[in-house]
């Protein structure tokens, strides 16, 4: 009986390791000052930190990756998350979009932080620093409120 | 007596004929001909006050457009042709009830060629 246990431990073990070489590649680039919104825009500190910690590790390039989540298969389910995230906005280009589109997603960012729908549940379980307050919901909204009608009179 | 009667019919005359410049009142905005009637078919049965689906007027109602404030009219406007271009809107169930209400492609560009027009005036301070 131990040693059922003992073997199939082993070709667990085998397997886990064994998954480590197919791991999603990081996303991880680093930040082009030219398109990135806080290397842009560059907001004050509260809200630059808002932004890296509520929405950049899933809307940019710069994922930043606790361990336990460079390990497959937890990176899978993860960089499909930053896959969609990115696909729907990507923070780190924000000023290759059009003028419009940025306004709009200035006002999309707001709107999706106040009514709760931003950050995702499952992420916030895993980051506390990411629960928004509601004066940091303020303090976001009126921030790209402001953002967006400079963008307007550009 | 006769001149008083003369002047009173003048008067009336004139008070009826400024009628027709009484300034417009309601918040609604003035669509241009073509694009009112798209809305009209495709969207107003939802975002359009009485509309029984509250959770489609909360993102939009054509009705309080002027209420809007500028960069959310903006935001609107993007967000209008990018659903209407990924087939979003009108959602397919809806069309089910109404098929005459599915946007035309030729439609769907010209809802688009608007939503941009309007857009960028709005950024020029129009």
């Amino acid at each position: 009986m131990g040693r059922i246990f003992k073997f199939v431990g082993i070709v667990l073990l085998v397997l886990l390791v064994g998954l480590q070489f197919f791991r999603p590649d990081l996303n991880s680039e680093a930040p082009d000052p030219e398109l990135d919104l806080i290397a842009v825009t560059s907001p004050p500190d509260h809200i630059a930190s808002m932004f890296r910690s509520a929405c950049y590790d899933c809307h940019s390039n710069q994922t930043v990756y606790p361990w336990y989540q460079k390990i497959s298969p937890v990176s899978w389910y993860l960089n499909n998350h930053i896959q969609k995230g990115k696909a729907a906005v990507n923070f780190s280009v924000f000023e290759s979009l059009e003028k419009a589109d940025r306004i709009g997603l200035l006002v999309e960012t707001c709107e999706v932080v106040e009514a709760g729908t931003m950050p995702i549940q499952s992420y916030l379980l895993l980051h506390k620093e990411a629960r928004l307050t509601p004066e940091n919901r303020d303090a976001l909204c009126q921030w790209t409120e402001e953002e967006a009608l400079k963008v307007m009179r550009e | 007596m006769k001149k008083q009667i003369v002047r009173l019919v003048v008067l009336g005359i004139l008070f009826l004929a400024f009628q027709s410049f009484s300034p417009d009142t309601s918040a609604e905005k003035e669509f241009p001909e073509e694009i009112s009637v798209i809305l009209k078919t495709s969207c107003y049965d939802c975002h359009y006050t009485g509309a029984k689906t509250e959770k489609a007027l909360k993102a939009l109602n054509f009705e309080e457009w002027e209420g809007y404030r500028v960069t959310k009219k903006i935001a609107l406007l993007g967000e209008v042709c990018k659903v209407v271009e990924e087939g979003k809107m009108p959602p397919e169930k809806y069309l089910e009830h109404k098929p005459g209400s599915k946007l035309t492609d030729k439609q769907k560009k010209l809802l688009c060629e608007w939503t941009e027009q309007e857009a960028e005036k709005l950024m020029q301070g129009k």
